[in-house]
């Protein structure tokens, strides 16, 4: 891969730090875009003295429309490529009609009109990666708006997929529990892998231009059994 | 933020115990966590790379410093670097070509913070001193206060937090001034028959290079050691770094016997000459992840102590204790010291300072309890980022500063512990 500009959406999460850390490695720049602005900047700055690449920072609200985003990912003078990281994990113990209206906002109808301008602006080749989740697999009591709002964004890029041309490289992760302060502390997280592994396997991942994986690779097993448990075995479960 | 249970273990994984662990990913959530949950019993952790018990905390708090580790700020022209505290010395190495740690560890994956709470030193102290003294300034999250600490402001806690143990409150950032030298070594190692003409060599031409330290075979009968002295040199292309991880074994595999044969080999077949990277130089056990496991699960010990006394009676001396209780040293390691620490519990001080390793046993536990009695006597002084063994009143006479320390804890109302505290009677 030629020198090219990664954005990286929902900068602030380690895995996409540790992402960015690859990227700046490889000699990429970067835009981090996040919504806390302080440690925002103290990840460009670290990525900048660490690797000697040009890395800026974005601040941006997820929930408004972004359109100073949308400028840079129509932007044609310079080839950039998208991860997308930024989510909402409330659970479904948590909605309220203004926690839906957010968990929807920020993970469906933003990331579509982002992935949208993404893959319509004018550039010789495209390469996105998504974060999605187990969760996407099968509806679960704890959690089912957040994995069916993964869900969605994936049938969506599984159809982007089937038309994609030659150079639009589109990359779905499905993750298992990665050690992050989402699962630090959270009983029943039996094995966290390392944000580490996760971004190396993801960057791997890109460059092997590969549709859809799961990380940790032993998920696959699991949700393939957990998918096709019959419902009255599966109501048992409800964790 | 959540927390959870965890057993921790230190370096050696001679020691364990439990702790409620928190791991903050901005220094926001330090400060909100602690100050939410009042509490009282807490000791940063960095990389968890102390031999001693300073990085456990028994039944306490533990905040896993490892996600503050970024590197903020760094001036090309003064070398001065500001960073998180939980950044790792292996980091300072990317900021610019120009520019080393000015003070090395044995180890490149230690935290900065946990440098300068151990005061560490490299293989430079007569020309670098330790750690310390290339410090300008920290910051010090300490009962909801942030205190920047330098030789000019709050300078009781500054010199309280150097070698401090992690005792007087959590550093959050660090400016450091690093050193414009090569990253690169040529190296001389000269095998020696006497540790008594070891010494002298060492004070004699040892002096005139960068870095200097010398391996000693105390396994097998002899006096076998080899000096190595290194300046600094022209770049070389890099060797492809091979790394190399253990995994955890249920039993060791180090032994007396295939260290002594390791020992007769290392001896003979090492090279006369090297140029090579400074890290190589300085710390070839990186290149082997968790090499600690290779003891088995019961770890191993480390003696560290430094001394001025009579220097080659007094390591005759060390020696025939271990012989005496037949523990078994595996590695043995002898370097020289010229200048004094800055902190108060600092444990530089002129004199020769050798650190042994021993396989985890009761024999080992008895020669190294015996050692530190003999050096207690002697006005020498042990390394608590090693000990585990060490006596309140043993640490009394050897740190004299230790009432001073004691006081700015309790001015301060610090409420940082660890284990190490608690044996040692330093906190209450």
């Amino acid at each position: 891969m030629t020198r090219r500009t990664w954005v990286i959406l929902g900068a602030t999460s380690i895995i996409a730090e540790r992402f960015a850390h690859l990227a700046a490695q490889a000699g990429h720049h970067l835009i981090l875009v996040g919504r806390d602005d302080p440690q925002l900047m103290l990840i460009a700055a670290d990525i900048q003295l660490r690797y000697q690449v040009s890395c800026t920072s974005l601040c941006i609200n997820m929930t408004e429309p972004p359109d100073l985003l949308l400028d840079i990912l129509k932007q044609s003078d310079g080839e950039s490529d998208l991860f997308i990281a930024h989510s909402d994990f409330a659970d479904n113990a948590h909605l309220d009609p203004g926690a839906i209206n957010r968990l929807l906002t920020i993970n469906v109808l933003s990331t579509t009109i982002l992935i949208h301008t993404y893959l319509n602006s004018k550039q010789t080749e495209h390469h996105l990666l998504f974060l999605s989740s187990v969760a996407a697999c099968r509806g679960r009591a704890k959690n089912s708006l957040y994995g069916g709002s993964k869900a969605a964004i994936e049938i969506y890029l599984q159809g982007l997929q089937q038309s994609a041309s030659k150079q639009q490289h589109i990359t779905i992760a499905r993750l298992g529990f990665i050690d992050t302060r989402q699962t630090y502390g959270v009983p029943g997280v039996f094995y966290a892998a390392s944000p580490e592994a996760c971004a190396k396997a993801c960057w791997k991942a890109v460059h092997k231009k590969k549709r859809m994986f799961y990380y940790p690779f032993f998920w696959r097993v699991l949700m393939a059994i957990i998918s096709r448990l019959p419902f009255f075995i599966y109501k048992k479960i409800k964790a | 933020m959540r927390s959870k249970k965890l057993l921790l273990t230190n370096f050696s994984r001679a020691l364990s115990s439990e702790s409620l662990c928190i791991r903050p990913e901005k220094e926001g959530q330090l400060s909100d966590y602690i100050y939410n949950n009042k509490i009282n019993n807490l000791l940063a952790r960095g990389a968890g790379l102390s031999y001693s018990d300073s990085c456990l905390n028994k039944e306490g708090y533990i905040v896993d410093m490892n996600r503050l580790n970024h590197l903020i700020s760094f001036d090309t022209n003064s070398g001065v670097v500001v960073c998180q505290g939980g950044a790792l010395f292996r980091d300072l190495f990317l900021l610019h070509p120009d520019y080393i740690p000015p003070v090395l560890p044995g180890t490149m994956h230690a935290t900065v913070a946990g440098g300068i709470a151990h005061d560490v030193h490299g293989k430079n102290n007569p020309h670098a001193g330790s750690f310390g003294h290339h410090i300008q300034w920290f910051e010090l999250h300490l009962n909801g206060k942030t205190f920047r600490c330098s030789r000019e402001e709050h300078a009781d806690l500054f010199h309280a937090t150097i070698a401090g143990l992690g005792l007087t409150g959590i550093i959050t950032r660090i400016a450091i001034r690093l050193k414009k030298a090569s990253r690169y070594v040529e190296a001389d190692h000269i095998p020696m028959t006497s540790f008594s003409s070891l010494m002298k060599e060492m004070k004699d031409t040892g002096l005139h290079y960068d870095y200097q330290v010398a391996w000693l075979d105390l396994l097998n009968p002899g006096q076998h050691s080899l000096l190595s002295l290194a300046k600094y040199g022209a770049p070389v292309p890099l060797r492809k770094k091979e790394t190399h991880s253990i995994a955890k074994l249920p039993f060791g595999l180090i032994k007396q016997w295939n260290m002594k044969l390791f020992n007769t080999l290392y001896y003979k077949i090492k090279k006369k000459k090297e140029h090579l990277a400074l890290e190589e130089f300085n710390n070839p056990l990186d290149t082997i992840a968790q090499w600690n496991r290779l003891y088995g699960p019961k770890g191993f010990i480390q003696f560290q102590a430094v001394f001025h006394q009579d220097e080659a009676e007094t390591l005759e001396q060390l020696i025939a204790l271990i012989r005496h209780h037949k523990a078994t040293p595996t590695l043995a390691v002898l370097k020289l010291f010229e200048q004094n620490g800055e902190g108060l519990l600092s444990f530089c001080k002129p004199g020769f300072t050798i650190a042994i390793d021993f396989i985890n046993n009761t024999e080992a536990k008895q020669a190294v309890m015996a050692m530190n009695q003999l050096i207690t006597e002697i006005n020498g002084r042990i390394y608590l980022a090693k000990d585990i063994l060490l006596l309140p009143e043993q640490y009394q006479k050897m740190y004299p500063n230790h009432q001073s320390f004691t006081q700015i804890l309790r001015n301060y109302h610090s409420p940082m512990h660890s284990d190490l505290a608690t044996r040692l009677e330093i906190a209450e």
